[in-house]
C-alpha cells in the first residue's frame, strides 16, 4: 500500500508543479519542460526521500519496488505527453464535434461542417510545427528531412510495414 | 523468494506491454487492413488479461493483506492501461496523423518534396473529406438529410473533458471556430 501511495504522490506533486510552472509563465518548448519536471522529481526523489524523515514509512524497499515506481511514474508521465499534445493545440475533430453538439439536435449543414474545417490551415501549421521541430529543412524550396525527421519517419514506416498497415493520415 | 515476486509483480505491465505488440501484429495479419480498430481492441484486450491474470498469481503467493492486494493489483492495471493508451497512441499516429504521413512521403520522394508536391497529395478539400469521412465511419458524427449531428455521446464528453483541461492547465479554452460562432 505505501508503495502505491509514494508513487502516487509523487506523479501528483510532479502534475501540481507543472501546473504552477505553467500559470506563471507558458514555457517555449512545453513538451520537453514537461519531461523535465515528472523526470526531474522522479530523479530527484530519493535525495527528497533522505531529507524527509517523515515520509520513510512510504519509502520503497528494494531494487524491485523502486523499479516499479519508475514504471509507474513513466508510463502515466508518456500518457500525461500523449494527451497533453491534444490539450497544447486545437484537436480540429474535437472542436468540430462540440461545434456540432452546440447546433443542439438539428446539427449542422454539410456546408457549415466543411467551412469550420476549412479555416484550419492544417498542411501549413504541420510544416510549421515540423521546421521547428528540427524534423524537417527547407533548402531551395524545397523540403527534407533532417537526421531527425529521417528516423522518426523510418520507425514509422517500419511499424506500418510489420503491422500490413495501409497509409494514413 | 519475495524478491523475486516483487520483481516478477513489476515486470507485469512489461509483459502484458509485450503481449499486446506481438497480438496485435498477428491479429493485424490475420485479419484485413480494413479492420484495424478490432486488432488494436483484441490486442488490448489479451494486454489487460495478461497483466491481470499474472498479477493475481504473484499477488496470492506473496500472502498479503487484502488491502495491500488490490492496491498492487490496481496499481499495476493502471501502469499497463496507461503504457496501452501510449501504445495505442503511437499507433494511431500512423493512421490519422498527416504530420507522420508528410514524413513518411518526404522519405519515400528521396529528393525532398516542395510545397506545390505536398499539397497535390493533401489538397485542403481532400484533407476535410478525409476527415469527415473518418468521423462518419467511426460514428462520431452521423449524416442524415444533409445535417450533421453527434452520433457518439462518449466523443462529446471527451471532447468536452478535453475542453476543461484545457481551461485547467493552459488558462483559456480551444480557439479553433470561435470567431465561427
Amino acid at each position: 500500500m505505501q508503495l502505491v501511495l509514494f508513487a502516487t504522490g509523487l506523479f501528483l506533486t510532479a502534475f501540481i508543479i507543472h501546473l504552477i510552472v505553467w500559470h506563471i509563465r507558458l514555457p517555449q518548448k512545453q513538451t520537453f519542460t514537461l519531461l523535465i519536471i515528472f523526470l526531474g522529481l522522479l530523479f530527484i526523489s530519493p535525495l527528497f526521500l533522505k531529507l524527509t524523515p517523515s515520509l520513510f514509512p512510504y519509502k520503497p524497499c528494494g531494487i524491485s519496488e523502486w523499479f516499479h515506481v519508475v514504471l509507474f511514474h513513466i508510463a502515466l508521465t508518456l500518457g500525461y505527453i500523449v494527451t497533453y499534445s491534444a490539450i497544447e493545440e486545437d484537436s480540429p475533430s474535437l472542436c468540430l464535434i462540440r461545434y456540432v453538439a452546440d447546433a443542439g439536435t438539428d446539427g449542422r449543414t454539410d456546408e457549415e461542417v466543411r467551412n469550420f474545417l476549412s479555416q484550419v490551415p492544417i498542411i501549413e501549421m504541420r510544416i510549421e510545427a515540423s521546421l521547428r521541430d528540427n524534423l524537417i529543412i527547407k533548402e531551395d524550396d524545397k523540403y527534407e528531412l533532417t537526421e531527425k525527421g529521417r528516423r522518426l519517419a523510418l520507425v514509422f514506416k517500419f511499424t506500418q510495414d510489420i503491422l500490413g498497415m495501409r497509409t494514413g493520415g | 523468494m519475495i524478491v523475486n515476486l516483487n520483481w516478477l509483480l513489476a515486470m507485469t505491465p512489461i509483459v502484458g506491454l509485450t503481449v499486446n505488440t506481438i497480438t496485435h501484429a498477428l491479429f493485424s495479419r490475420i485479419l484485413n487492413k480494413s479492420s484495424v480498430s478490432i486488432s488494436i481492441i483484441l490486442a488490448f484486450i489479451c494486454h489487460i488479461v495478461c497483466t491481470v491474470s499474472i498479477s493475481v498469481l504473484v499477488l496470492n503467493s506473496m500472502s498479503l493483506m487484502k488491502g495491500d492486494f488490490w492496491a498492487l493489483l490496481g496499481f499495476n492495471l493502471i501502469i499497463s492501461l496507461a503504457l496501452a493508451y501510449g501504445y495505442f497512441n503511437f499507433i494511431n499516429l500512423n493512421i490519422a496523423s498527416i504530420r507522420i504521413r508528410l514524413l513518411k512521403e518526404i522519405l519515400i520522394s528521396d529528393k525532398g518534396l516542395m510545397l506545390d508536391d505536398i499539397l497535390t497529395i493533401y489538397n485542403p478539400d481532400k484533407i476535410v473529406n478525409t476527415r469527415i469521412e473518418r468521423l462518419i465511419s467511426g460514428g462520431q458524427l452521423v449524416s442524415k438529410n444533409g445535417r450533421c449531428v453527434v452520433g457518439a455521446p462518449f466523443i462529446l464528453l471527451l471532447a468536452n473533458i478535453m475542453e476543461v483541461l484545457k481551461h485547467i492547465i493552459m488558462g483559456q479554452g480551444s480557439r479553433l471556430g470561435k470567431e465561427k460562432q
